[in-house]
């Protein structure tokens, strides 16, 4: 019993691990606020192709040794001014728009990575590094969440309208386009920050799978956005401290959890989840007793 | 000239350009439904979910073929099932579902011991294909290429106009299970060529940029297939000449085919419109 627990406490031992641990938890609790804005406004897929439009951005960052984040920031802004101006500007619909766009961002990374190999690993990119995670990284993350984090303190109830209602947004005076790029900035940026822990290809996970499963849990925005967050939270943690037995999977790790808390949730939610509903419509199915 | 062409002389490259070409007319064809159907991000859900299905077949000694069509299916059906019995928008329940199941093969692999290089998995290694690999592209693709186009009256009316699918008595559940089998089929096939996360590049632009260009939806495969098969034929001997990644390079040159198109297409393009637009108000005038 007590080997079963010192194996168990082993992760706990490493510094790299402890660091790796509370660095997740802090980018899944700011993913987790963000998600719930992303998953009512529709952005989900917006997510998946900023994670892989920053890919250039990052590899240029580093061949030219700037600090990454601002390399994947721009470069996640001009994916979306990309898409936006090809909305606008064809008659190709906005899910292919995003499909195109994201792609030709992604290959030109790929592109660079290939001509300047030594200076990027490409596994980093895809699949993130969490473990080995630099002091500058760890830097640029907590400015990153902060700036997110203050921003959608002072706004959350604009923006939440915005994506409830744009029109009634309008209609009441606020800013609708300057609040559209606010949370364009604020998913780009909380994009990089998770490319950190979890990697391109799983960035987009972060960013709708703890919204989605609050928005099956609860009717109230405020307590929405608390859920996704703990989920956000309590799922990296413990999703960092799995990666330690499984080969260092971070990424896979917690999206893994995160989708096994949605299935539960999909399941067993008291109100929208799907044994709930069966139950009510067999309720309804059957006439009463007399 | 002849410097161009000295890649031709390579068994690998004349390889890599049979597969590349086969491939690109597959998705090019796809495609084209796919724009028209609005499951442009399909593809992309389906590429990413098929990485435990490989995983698993590799630790059942399957082929991995079959595991990563039964895992694309999974996706496609497991979307489709959430959407129907919960209050979640489509492409929200898309994106958990296929990046759990990404996930779940991350973890998968990360406990496999094996001689798989998951780069080669992610991004495609045309250039490194075995001819039993090449046969069974070839042989796989051309059996669905054929399938696809044999069905494409049907095919096209599920996808334009799902209502007159079912007033003419077609199957259009079976339809759409079809279409979505051979796209999982048709990603199954293109992913030692381009990679998972480039295959959905293959699987929008051509019919993208056919768009473009025409009305008419026979001239629309023409057109998708010619501007694929071209890209990727530019992109390969591209990669050969400043030693890049191939799939990236194919990728990059459908996006310029993209690009170019998007600004002088005659009709939808941009400056296309902008020359339309002063004759529309003279003759009004």
């Amino acid at each position: 019993m007590s080997e079963l627990l010192q194996s168990l406490l082993t992760p706990f031992h490493y510094d790299y691990m402890l660091r790796a641990i509370w660095v997740s938890a802090l980018i899944g609790g700011v993913c987790g606020f963000l998600s719930s804005f992303v998953t009512l406004k529709g952005w989900s897929l917006m997510g998946d192709a900023l994670s892989h439009a920053v890919v250039p951005g990052v590899a240029l960052a580093y061949i030219l040794g700037l600090p990454f984040a601002l390399g994947a920031f721009v470069a996640g802004l001009l994916a979306a001014a990309t898409m936006a101006f090809i909305k606008a500007k064809s008659r190709i619909r906005e899910d292919a728009t995003i499909g195109i766009v994201f792609t030709a961002y992604f290959a030109l990374g790929l592109l660079l990575i290939s001509l300047f190999p030594a200076r990027v690993d490409l596994k980093v990119i895809l699949l993130g590094n969490i473990l080995g995670i630099s002091d500058p990284d760890i830097w640029q993350v907590i400015a990153i969440s902060a700036v997110t984090l203050l921003v959608l303190g002072l706004k959350w109830k604009d923006l939440m309208l915005f994506c409830f209602d744009p029109n009634q947004a309008r209609t009441l005076g606020l800013p609708a386009a300057g609040l559209h790029v606010t949370l364009l900035a604020l998913l780009a940026a909380t994009a990089v920050a998770a490319l950190q822990a979890v990697g391109a290809c799983l960035v987009v996970a972060m960013l709708v799978t703890p919204g989605a499963t609050a928005y099956l849990l609860t009717d109230r925005f405020g307590k929405m956005l608390w859920l996704s967050s703990a989920m956000g939270v309590a799922t990296s943690l413990a999703g960092a401290y799995a990666s330690y037995f499984f080969n260092g999977a971070t990424g896979g790790c917690i999206v893994t959890l995160q989708t096994l808390v949605f299935l539960a949730a999909f399941l067993f939610a008291p109100k929208h989840g799907m044994l709930a509903s069966q139950r009510r419509l067999a309720r309804a199915a059957t006439p009463p007793a007399p | 000239m002849t410097e161009f062409f000295e890649p031709l002389q390579y068994a690998f490259m004349r390889d890599a350009l049979l597969v590349g070409a086969m491939v690109a007319a597959l998705c090019a064809v796809l495609s084209c439904f796919l724009i028209l159907k609005g499951w442009s991000l399909m593809g992309d859900a389906i590429s990413h979910a098929v990485l435990p299905g490989i995983v698993l077949a590799y630790i059942a000694g399957l082929p991995l073929a079959i595991g990563a069509f039964a895992a694309g299916l999974f996706c496609a059906v497991g979307t489709g099932f959430i959407k129907r019995n919960s209050r979640i928008k489509e492409d929200t329940v898309m994106g958990v579902v296929f990046t759990g199941l990404f996930a779940f093969g991350l973890v998968l692999f990360s406990r496999t011991p094996s001689d798989m290089h998951l780069d080669h998995i992610l991004l495609g290694s045309i250039l490194g294909i075995t001819p039993s690999q090449m046969w069974q592209s070839l042989g796989l693709g051309g059996v669905v290429l054929g399938v696809t186009l044999a069905l494409r009256r049907d095919l096209l009316l599920i996808c334009f106009d799902p209502g007159q699918a079912r007033v003419m008595a077609l199957p259009d559940r079976f339809l759409n299970y079809l279409l979505l089998g051979l796209l999982s089929l048709a990603i199954v096939v293109s992913l030692q060529a381009v990679g998972i996360i480039l295959v959905v590049a293959m699987l929008v632009t051509p019919g993208s940029i056919a768009h473009l260009w025409t009305d008419r939806f026979d001239r629309m495969l023409a057109i998708a297939v010619t501007a694929a098969v071209g890209s990727t034929v530019i992109g390969i001997f591209t990669s050969y000449h400043i030693d890049a990644s191939t799939g990236a390079c194919v990728v990059l040159a459908q996006a310029l085919l993209f690009a170019g198109s998007l600004l002088f297409a005659p009709k939808y393009g941009i400056i296309g419109r902008r020359a339309q637009r002063p004759a529309a108000n003279a003759s009004i005038r």
